[in-house]
């Protein structure tokens, strides 16, 4: 700081300060009721940054109430009176009922400029919207008038320059709503004095946004013409329709050009109609407009949404060359007839989207559901993203359909997730989005890319149920497209069947299977990927149906067949994995881990490999050992594993906690209690540390969470514990397992950690509150679970506590609710040994009830039971 | 807006945000800002109990604990103002550091990484402060307003010299603090060429050219534009002197 400044401020504050605040605004009451020229100012009607609205009556050369703008001192009024001279002639011709005529202008004997013009008695015409509750009719019937009065403007080469809400006011004449426009001149004739200052001083004080300001007007080209107020016009229509101006969420109070300009470079509007719904579904920020309206008058047409974006178009060129065309496709909207404004060009919103792509895209939608589902599927995503990309600049019409439906997926979630993660809200947005891929026409590509899309975000909420159908119709939109035997087709009927064998009805799957297999081999693709993709499923679907037999011959036949070298490293490892994993279930135990062998040769021939699969393949010989119950030998391999996987990864990798888990657990088979508490509890500590703070997720919501890690170290840990017989630290840790599943969100994930709970309860035998999380787990999953085996086991478990406590005639109840929900389902049917379980647990039931009370006469259902239990 | 005589580039609680939140190199740009506007008043505040150079450690201490993002998990957004944010982050960080002190005898536990000093902090410190025996913020505020002062005439000053027109300024900068300027006023008009009316005409446009600049720093540490609220914070801050 010079001295120099420091000197004339040091010591003179106080002085510097009245002198500036004497400054302030000439307080009203002096200016009341003086003369200024020929005008008595009356009443001060409003005060801002550009100076004082007054009242003012003129006695001559007519008596009448006009309104005088006051400008600030420090104006030089000389030039502002010689720019605004050079426009006077052209506003003194302006007559229209829409525009309030400027009528004079001039200095006060203190060098303050001065306007007069019409006194219009109204309110800003958003305000006005907004209060009467404006059905969008009325709405643009107004903003009709409004076109009009510029129209006349523009017609006598005078721009407005500053149109915004409190330069429309509306007023009401034998009650119907008359907007008018004001100030027209003023902006012109003042803006030079603007050029050098930043906004927030225009001379000196703080004035509005910039909100209403065309690109080119922010960008401070002194080229400004009719289409810059065509913008503006589109800014307040939009305002008056949806109760915020476009880029209003995006700005704060103060804000500069060049910030708003970058707003309005780099974000495109939001539709008016997708931001109204989203305005009205944030209830807590209520759409200010709209409030109390029947919700129908609350939807904004299509065509509306069009005419206001053609207004807003970033390059003028692209707008409505004037407010008539503007006001006359109004008209066609009110007519219903075809609008001129159309959908902006697939070609131009995809050169858009590849821009916004980065950041809308990738930033909130990819992190969302990262936030929500984990890592998992936020690489997915990013990958998706990318080809999506790639897509988008190929396959324009395509790319125009995504654009729109990933937009008003996320739209809605982005926000909620951003405040918390909320599944709800993207099952809804999810549920929504699913209407619109079915209406997508003409392109059944990206309709089954789309259902695909959404059958695995389903998958990955636990919402397996849901995601069956989405999976159905992507084989059947891709079997339209291609034939049903194409290769495109098998690869969306291996997609469904996989998710059908994890999460669905397994039962269906092997015939499925062998139908597929035949036809590829019909089509004379025997021992292609896809053929040997449908044996990796073969050998899985066996062992998971618990026929390790005939899943290890299967096994044993692909893992011979000459033809499996050539299949992709990928392919190959997955399918060998599968065969090792038959091998196992069927107690084959060297075999499978010769396999495994195998496959950890594969991934260390492969970079990619190595990173992503082998921890993986690892995870799976030490299961082998588990299986095969040579503990020694498998708390070694994981001692190895785990020396080898820290110095591969400094210590960070997250399967780390999975081996330290798996030692534990040998450990503990071991008959080394401690040890096996001392492994989870390191397990867990490290999950905890790797874990990001919400924090960090928040700032990279690609990180991964690793609370299942969390969840299922604490189950080891409450396991062991409760072994050694600490119960109270059993518990303990058990209930931590489903606050952690809590706050993950994710139901799959919630219903096993209820489960934990819940047994622990059991073991530890507090029966009703057991009993309880039983209950509450089938209210809060019941939905989510695909497998029938699955479906209601809440169920099952409830009536075998009931069964434990000795109240047989509850039990009973219980039991023949099950039976009966199993026997709706046609899956459930299908599988002999899973009723002849139910049936089982029934007939355990009811001889107990028998057994208190000999007098109880059997259910109806008992034939039934008794039939399948001995075996018929 | 980011114009290089533009003392304050940014809006400070967006300063604290970037902070918080932005890259290492964004952040120190950051703290930079912090330091230009509120090293000086926080050392009067830490002056005040502590030596010249302790003081002068506090301080430099306090904004490198901001660097580290220590005090800054209490910004939020129910905003307040800056300045008593920082002066109550500053007292706690002087607590916390003489308790510190205290229980581990002093170390070379401040970083010396030289980020800001005032030039001259100790003389312009006994100038201003030193015989004074009102409160720590009362003294606090009287500075943080003279650094709005002196940032905002210091401003107003390049932007004179970039339209050559430096002279003007000087000549009328003596008049701006005046109290009954009409003498010396006419003679300063007369020796300047001018008319005594042009000559009142362009002290006022100074005066409100000056307070324009110091409304758009306040604008920016308060983040409003509401002209009820800045007109309260400039009465307040000229209460920092009566």
């Amino acid at each position: 700081m010079p001295d120099s400044i420091s000197n004339i401020v040091f010591g003179n504050e106080q002085q510097l300060f009245k002198h500036l605040l004497l400054e302030d605004d000439e307080p009203a009451v002096e200016l009341e009721d003086k003369w200024i020229g020929p005008y008595r100012l009356m009443k001060l009607l409003g005060e801002g940054g550009f100076g004082q609205v007054w009242l003012a009556e003129q006695n001559e050369p007519v008596r009448r109430e006009v309104a005088l703008k006051l400008l600030k001192r420090g104006m030089d009024s000389d030039q502002v009176l010689a720019r605004f001279s050079l426009e006077r002639q052209a506003l003194a011709s302006m007559d229209h009922p829409n525009i309030a005529a400027l009528l004079d202008a001039g200095s006060t004997p203190d060098g303050r400029p001065y306007f007069v013009m019409d006194y219009v008695q109204g309110v800003p015409v958003t305000t006005w919207c907004q209060e009467k509750h404006a059905s969008i009719r009325d709405s643009v019937g107004l903003f009709k008038q409004i076109c009009s009065g510029l129209q006349h403007a523009h017609q006598k080469g005078i721009i407005h320059r500053d149109l915004k809400p409190s330069n429309v006011l509306v007023t009401e004449v034998d009650g119907v709503a008359i907007p008018k426009i004001i100030d027209f001149g003023i902006a012109k004739a003042t803006s030079d004095q603007f050029q050098d200052q930043p906004w927030v001083t225009r001379q000196g004080h703080v004035m509005g946004t910039p909100l209403y300001m065309s690109p080119e007007q922010l960008a401070g080209g002194l080229d400004v013409d009719t289409r810059s107020d065509i913008y503006s016009l589109g800014v307040l229509f939009y305002e008056m329709l949806t109760g915020t101006a476009p880029h209003e969420g995006k700005t704060h109070a103060c804000m500069s050009h060049e910030e708003m300009r970058r707003i309005v470079d780099e974000t495109r509007p939001i539709r008016p109609s997708v931001h109204l719904t989203e305005l009205k579904r944030q209830r807590g920020i209520v759409t200010k407009v709209h409030d109390l309206k029947p919700e129908s008058a609350l939807i904004i047409p299509a065509d509306l949404d069009w005419i206001i974006l053609k207004a807003l178009e970033r390059e003028r060129e692209r707008r409505y060359d004037s407010a008539a065309l503007m006001a006359t496709d109004l008209q066609c909207f009110l007519n219903d007839e075809p609008i001129l404004a159309r959908p902006p060009t697939a070609h131009y919103l995809v050169s858009l989207w590849i821009k916004r792509n980065s950041i809308i895209f990738a930033a909130a939608c990819i992190c969302a559901l990262a936030l929500l589902l984990g890592t998992g599927l936020a690489l997915w995503q990013a990958h998706e993203a990318r080809q999506a990309q790639a897509r988008a600049e190929t396959e324009s019409q395509r790319a125009r359909q995504a654009v729109d439906f990933l937009t008003t997926m996320l739209d809605r979630v982005a926000d909620e997730v951003a405040n918390g993660r909320n599944p709800e809200a993207l099952k809804l947005a999810l549920d929504g989005s699913q209407e619109k891929i079915r209406q997508i026409k003409g392109d059944p590509l990206l309709q089954s890319d789309l259902f695909n899309r959404l059958g695995i975000v389903y998958i990955t909420m636990g919402e397996r149920a849901l995601a069956v159908p989405m999976l159905k119709a992507c084989i059947e939109t891709t079997a339209a497209l291609y034939g049903p035997d194409s290769e495109e087709a098998w690869t969306a009927e291996l997609n469904y069947l996989s998710h059908e064998m994890q999460h669905g009805a397994r039962i269906l799957v092997p015939e499925m299977l062998e139908a597929l297999m035949k036809r590829i081999e019909a089509a004379g693709k025997s021992g292609s990927g896809h053929w040997f993709s449908v044996q990796r499923y073969r050998v899985q679907i066996w062992g998971k149906l618990r026929k390790p037999a005939k899943s290890s011959q299967v096994a044993h036949e692909v893992i011979q067949d000459p033809r499996l070298e050539k299949v992709a490293p990928l392919g190959r490892l997955m399918i060998k994995s599968a065969c090792a994993n038959a091998f196992e279930s069927h107690h084959e135990y060297d075999l499978a881990d010769k396999v495994l062998m195998d496959c950890d040769q594969l991934c260390l021939s492969d970079p990619v490999l190595i990173t992503d699969r082998l921890p993986w393949i690892d995870d799976q010989r030490l299961n082998v050992q588990k299986t095969k119950g040579d503990y020694r030998r498998g708390s070694e391999l994981a001692r190895e594993l785990i020396s080898e996987l820290k110095v591969r990864s400094g210590g960070q990798h997250p399967f780390l906690i999975k081996f330290l888990l798996r030692q534990a657990e040998f450990e503990n088979a071991l008959k080394h209690p401690a040890e096996a508490i001392a492994l989870a509890r390191e397990a867990l500590q490290l999950a905890e540390d790797l874990a990001p703070t919400p924090e960090a997720l928040r700032l990279n919501s690609k990180l991964p969470s690793l609370r299942l890690e969390q969840m299922f170290a604490r189950f080891s840990v409450a396991d062991y514990e409760y072994q050694a017989g600490h119960r109270e630290e059993a518990i303990k840790m058990s209930r931590e397992a489903y606050r952690i599943a809590e706050e993950e969100g994710n139901k799959a994930d919630l219903a096993e950690a209820m489960l934990f709970l819940a047994k622990m309860l059991e073991k530890t035998g507090d029966l009703e509150g057991a009993y309880h999380i039983y209950e509450l787990r089938g209210q809060r999953s019941a939905i989510a679970g695909a497998n029938y085996q699955r479906w209601h086991e809440d169920l099952n478990f409830r009536c075998g506590i009931r069964f434990k406590q000795g109240r047989a005639k509850e039990a009973l109840v219980l039991a023949q609710e099950l039976w009966s929900k199993e026997i709706q389902s046609p899956e459930a049917r299908k599988d002999i040994e899973h009723l002849r379980d139910v049936a089982a647990l029934a007939l355990r039931c009811y001889d107990a009830l028998k057994k208190q009370d000999p007098a109880v006469s059997a259910p109806a259902e008992l034939v039934e039971w008794q039939k399948l239990r001995n075996g018929k | 807006m980011q114009t290089p005589q533009s003392e304050f580039p940014h809006t400070r609680w967006t300063l604290l945000l970037t902070l918080r939140e932005g890259s290492p190199e964004k952040s120190k740009d950051a703290l930079e800002a912090l330091c230009r506007a509120y090293w000086f008043p926080l050392y009067v505040v830490a002056r005040k109990r502590l030596s010249e150079f302790d003081a002068e450690d506090a301080v430099q201490g306090f904004f490198l604990s901001l660097l580290r993002r220590d005090a800054l998990t209490q910004v939020d957004e129910s905003r307040g103002r800056l300045r008593t944010f920082l002066l109550t982050a500053f007292e706690n960080f002087c607590n916390q550091q003489w308790e510190r002190q205290n229980t581990q005898k002093r170390g070379g536990e401040i970083e010396h990484i030289q980020l800001f000093t005032v030039q001259g902090a100790e003389s312009r410190y006994i100038k201003h402060a030193e015989a004074s025996t009102d409160d720590v913020e009362t003294l606090y505020n009287r500075e943080w307003a003279r650094t709005v002062l002196e940032a905002s005439l210091e401003a107003l000053s390049q932007d004179y010299a970039e339209r050559g027109q430096k002279a003007r300024f000087d000549l009328l900068a003596a008049h701006l603090t005046q109290e009954d300027p009409e003498i010396s006023m006419a003679q300063s008009a007369l020796s300047a060429g001018m008319t005594a009316e042009a000559y009142r005409t362009a002290l006022h446009r100074m005066r409100q050219q000056y307070r324009g600049k110091i409304e758009s720093e306040l604008a920016r540490t308060l983040d409003t534009t509401d002209a009820g609220v800045i007109r309260e914070e400039l009465h307040e801050l000229f209460r920092a002197f009566s």
